[in-house]
C-alpha cells in the first residue's frame, strides 16, 4: 500500500500492515468457507433446478409460440409475453449462468456444459467467455481494463476522455443501443468497437478497454463467427416461425412482429438488468486482483444488488445478486439467495460494504443519474466513494 | 433398413453439407428430440459409423469408419482409439489407420489371442454400427523427407501402409521402400495392394516363419542392401521386433534422430502422485504433452503454456472459472470439481491425464 501509511495510529509501518494483511486474510477464509460449502453440495438440486428451467421455457415458448400464429390480429399479442418468459429464461438464467461453467461438474447434464452449451441469443459464446468470465469478472471496475466498465461509447466515469458522442449517449443509449443490447456484445466481444472509437473518437481507445484478439482470429473469421451466432436466431425467429405460419395459412407478418416485438423487450430488459449493477460503484485499484486475498474484497466493492423475490430473480438472471454473482461466479445461481445471507453476515462482521438498491425501479435511477451526469464534460459522480481497497483504514 | 437409410444420409450430409455446417445446425438445434431421431451428429462425443468390414487374412479385418462432425482430420501415420461396450463395460484399444480417404478412415485390426477388444471386433464389427471414437493421434506421421525407408512387423503394417499411400499420392513422388515382415504367407496384409504398389516402388515382404530356405527378416534385408540405411527410417511392430531393429541400427551407428517409431503404450492412467512426468493429453487442441523435468510443480495451466498451448483462462487463481476443463481420464490434484478441473490451480498426478 502507498507511502501515506507510512505511520498510522502511531504504530510502525510494518505492524500496521501485518495487522492489515492478517484481517484481510481473515475475511478471505470467511469468503472462501461459503464457497467450498457450496461446491460440498453440489449436486442432484443443481441438476433438477437447470433441467426444470428448461422445460418450463420450453412450455411458454410452445405456448407463446402457438398463440401468436394461431389467434388472429390484436389477440395474438396475448403470446408476446410468453415467448419474452422463454427468450428470457434462455438468455440469462440459463445461457448467462451455463456459459459461467456454473454446471460444468455435473455428468448428468452435458447439454449445460459451458463447452457444449450454444446460446439462444445473437453471441458468439468463445468470445463471449473470454470477454466475460475471464475479463470482466476478472478485472470488475478497472479503469481501462474492464471491457464491460466503458462498452460502445459510453462513458460512466470522469476518467474517460469526454467528447462530442457524449453529450448524446443517454438518449441514443435508450433508444437505439440498449434495445439492441444483445446484437451489440459480440461488437464488444470481437474488437469492432475498438475499431469504432479509433476512427470517431480524438483520442481513439483512451479509457477504453481494447479487444486482445486471445484467438488469433482474422477479420473474416471475426465476420463469420458474428454472422453464425446472430443468423441461427434470425432464422428461427424471423424466418422458420414466420414461413411456418404462411404456409399453414395464418399469415407472415404478425408472428415477425410479435417475434420483433419480443426481441426488443428481451433486449431492453436485459440491458437495464445489467447497467444498474456496476457502473454506480467505485473503480477498483489497477492492482486489485495481484493479490489473490483481495478478489473478494474487490468483487464485493465493485458490485451492487437489488432486491426482488425469487421468482423476480430468475427473469434477472439472478444478476439482482451481482455481489454475490461476482464473488462466486461458477456457483449456480439459484444458490445466490442463499449465500447472500452468509455474505451480509460476513460484511457486518469485518464492517465491509454490502450494498444494496431497494428496487429494480431505484437501481436504474441511480444509475440513469450517473449516466446524464457523465454525458457532460465536468459531469460530478453522483454518489462518490473510493474503493474501499484503497481507503487507508482498509 | 432403417439403419441402412440413416447410413446413407449420414455418409450424404458429411459428403454434402460438411462436418463445419453440420457441426453449426446440430449444435444449435441440440434438444430431446434430435438427440433421439439422429444421435450420430446430435452428439458432443467423437462418434464412427462403420461402413464396411472387410477380411485381409485369415484373422484380420478392416473396418471402414465414417467420423462425425466432431473428429479431427487424419493424418497417415496416427492412430485413434476405439471403445467398445463389452457385458457392460467400455473396452478401448487404439488402431493406426490404414487408410484416409475424403469422409473415411479405416483400421486394420487383427485378432489378438486373448485380446478384448480385437476378438469383439472381429466378431461383431457389422455395417452400420456405431462405435465412440478418439480424434486421430499420434507423430507417427511423414515429415517430409525425399527418400524413406518404412519397417513394419505384422500388424505394424498399418500406419505403414497408411504412409505408403500417402508418399506415393503426392507430387512429386516421394522416393519409398517398404519392408514389411509377416510371419507365414497367409499372415501377409494387404498382399494385393502391396504388389499393386510394387511398380511404383521397392517392396520387400519377408516371411520370418518358413522353412529354412526361404526364411527372410528385416535384418537379412538390411544386410544385403546397406544403401538402406541412407535413407530416414519410419519403424513399426511389436514391441521386442522393434527393440531388435533399434539395437541393430546402433550397431550400425545409424542417426538414431532420423529414425521415426510408432509405439503403443497401454499403461492406463496409474495414480503416482503429485511429483510425476505425466503425459497430458488436452482433448480440445487434440495435443498431447510430455512433461519435463521443468514441468514438475506447475499446474495444469503453467505446463500447457510451457508447451505452446494457449488454455482460456482468467485469474489464475481459481476464482473466475474461465479455464474449467472436464477432466476425461487420470487423476489431478488440486481444484477439481464433480468432473470439472480448474487448470490454473491443479496439478497432474496420474501418469496419463486427458483433460476435455
Amino acid at each position: 500500500m502507498s507511502a501515506q501509511e507510512t505511520f498510522n495510529n502511531g504504530l510502525p509501518a510494518s505492524t500496521h500492515a501485518q495487522k492489515t494483511q492478517q484481517r484481510n486474510d481473515e475475511i478471505y477464509q470467511a469468503f472462501e468457507a461459503i464457497k467450498q460449502k457450496h461446491r460440498a453440495d453440489m449436486g442432484e438440486k443443481d441438476v433438477k433446478y437447470i433441467k426444470k428451467l428448461r422445460r418450463f421455457s420450453r412450455i411458454f415458448e410452445a405456448v407463446g409460440r402457438t398463440t401468436v400464429m394461431v389467434l388472429p390480429g390484436p389477440l395474438a399479442l396475448l403470446g408476446v409475453p410468453f415467448i419474452f418468459l422463454h427468450r428470457n429464461i434462455e438468455a440469462i438464467e440459463i445461457g448467462h449462468n451455463v456459459l459461467h461453467g456454473q454446471y460444468d461438474s455435473l455428468p448428468e447434464v452435458p447439454e449445460f456444459h459451458s463447452h457444449n452449451f450454444k446460446w439462444k441469443a445473437p453471441v458468439d459464446e468463445a468470445a463471449w467467455c473470454q470477454e466475460h468470465n475471464a475479463t470482466h469478472h476478472v478485472y470488475t471496475n478497472v479503469f481501462e481494463k474492464d471491457p464491460d466498465l466503458s462498452h460502445g461509447f459510453l462513458r460512466t466515469n470522469h476518467q474517460v476522455p469526454h467528447t462530442t458522442w457524449h453529450y448524446f449517449q443517454v438518449p441514443f443509449y435508450m433508444l437505439f443501443g440498449y434495445p439492441t443490447m444483445l446484437y451489440n456484445f459480440n461488437n464488444q466481444n470481437l474488437g469492432l468497437s475498438d475499431k469504432f472509437r479509433a476512427e470517431k473518437f480524438p483520442l481513439g481507445n483512451k479509457g477504453y478497454a481494447t479487444f486482445k484478439n486471445p484467438e488469433h482470429l482474422t477479420e473474416q473469421q471475426i465476420e463469420k463467427r458474428i454472422n453464425l451466432s446472430v443468423w441461427r436466431i434470425w432464422a428461427k425467429e424471423y424466418v422458420l416461425f414466420p414461413v411456418l405460419s404462411l404456409v399453414t395459412g395464418f399469415g407472415f407478418w404478425k408472428v415477425f412482429l410479435c417475434n420483433a416485438l419480443v426481441d426488443f423487450l428481451n433486449n431492453y430488459w436485459i440491458a437495464l438488468t445489467i447497467q444498474a449493477t456496476h457502473f454506480t460503484e467505485p473503480l477498483q485499484p489497477d492492482d486489485a486482483i495481484d493479490n489473490k486475498t483481495n478478489w473478494y474484497i474487490s468483487q464485493l466493492d465493485s458490485s451492487v444488488n437489488f432486491k426482488g423475490t425469487r421468482l423476480q430473480s430468475i427473469l434477472w438472471g439472478h444478476l439482482n445478486y451481482q455481489i454475490e454473482h461476482h464473488l462466486y461466479p461458477d456457483i449456480p445461481s439459484h444458490r445466490y439467495p442463499d449465500i447472500a445471507k452468509d455474505v451480509k453476515a460476513i460484511c457486518r462482521q469485518y464492517n465491509l460494504p454490502y450494498k444494496l438498491n431497494d428496487s429494480w425501479g431505484q437501481a436504474i435511477g441511480k444509475y440513469l443519474k450517473l449516466f446524464w451526469r457523465f454525458s457532460f464534460k465536468d459531469g460530478k459522480h453522483p454518489f462518490p466513494a473510493p474503493a474501499y481497497l484503497s481507503q487507508p483504514e482498509a | 433398413m432403417l439403419n441402412e437409410l440413416a447410413l446413407s444420409v449420414s455418409q450424404w450430409a458429411l459428403k454434402n453439407i460438411g462436418r463445419e455446417w453440420i457441426d453449426y445446425l446440430a449444435s444449435n438445434t441440440m434438444n430431446v428430440g434430435t438427440k433421439r431421431v439422429a444421435p450420430f451428429f446430435w452428439t458432443y462425443d467423437c462418434q464412427a459409423k462403420i461402413i464396411n468390414v472387410s477380411h485381409e487374412t485369415h484373422d484380420t479385418i478392416t473396418i471402414e469408419l465414417l467420423p462425425n462432425q466432431h473428429v479431427a482430420q487424419a493424418k497417415a501415420g496416427q492412430y485413434i482409439e476405439i471403445s467398445v461396450t463389452i457385458d457392460g463395460q467400455q473396452h478401448s484399444r487404439c488402431y493406426s489407420l490404414s487408410q484416409i480417404n475424403r469422409e473415411t478412415v479405416a483400421v486394420t485390426v487383427k485378432r489378438k489371442e486373448g485380446g478384448l477388444v480385437s476378438n469383439w471386433l472381429y466378431q461383431h464389427a457389422q455395417r452400420g454400427m456405431c462405435l465412440p471414437i478418439s480424434h486421430p493421434q499420434g507423430h507417427f506421421v511423414y515429415q517430409g523427407q525425399a527418400q524413406v525407408l518404412l519397417i513394419s512387423a505384422g500388424s505394424g503394417i498399418t500406419p505403414c501402409y497408411a504412409l505408403l499411400n500417402e508418399m506415393l499420392a503426392v507430387e512429386p513422388v516421394v522416393d519409398v521402400v517398404l519392408m514389411a515382415q509377416f510371419k507365414t504367407p497367409k499372415d501377409v496384409i494387404f498382399a494385393k495392394a502391396l504388389q499393386g504398389a510394387a511398380s511404383s516402388c521397392q517392396i520387400h515382404t519377408l516371411l520370418s516363419r518358413v522353412e529354412e530356405s526361404a526364411k527372410q527378416s528385416v535384418i537379412t534385408q538390411l544386410e544385403q542392401q546397406p544403401e538402406l540405411l541412407e535413407r530416414d527410417i519410419y519403424l513399426c511392430g511389436p514391441a521386442g521386433f522393434m527393440d531388435s531393429i533399434v539395437d541393430y541400427l546402433t550397431i550400425k551407428q545409424y542417426d538414431l534422430t532420423r529414425l521415426q517409431v510408432e509405439r503403443f503404450s497401454f499403461d492406463n492412467a496409474v495414480v503416482v502422485g503429485e511429483q510425476c512426468l505425466s503425459e497430458i493429453y488436452f482433448q480440445s487442441h487434440n495435443t498431447t504433452v510430455k512433461m519435463n523435468e521443468a514441468d514438475k510443480g506447475k499446474t495444469l495451466l503453467e505446463i500447457a503454456e510451457a508447451h505452446g498451448i494457449e488454455l482460456e483462462h482468467g485469474c489464475r487463481t481459481g476464482m473466475c472459472g474461465s479455464c474449467k476443463c472436464r477432466l476425461v481420464q487420470g487423476e489431478v490434484t488440486g481444484n477439481q470439481l464433480g468432473i470439472a478441473v480448474y487448470p490454473c490451480t491443479a496439478y497432474p498426478a496420474s501418469s496419463k491425464v486427458v483433460i476435455g
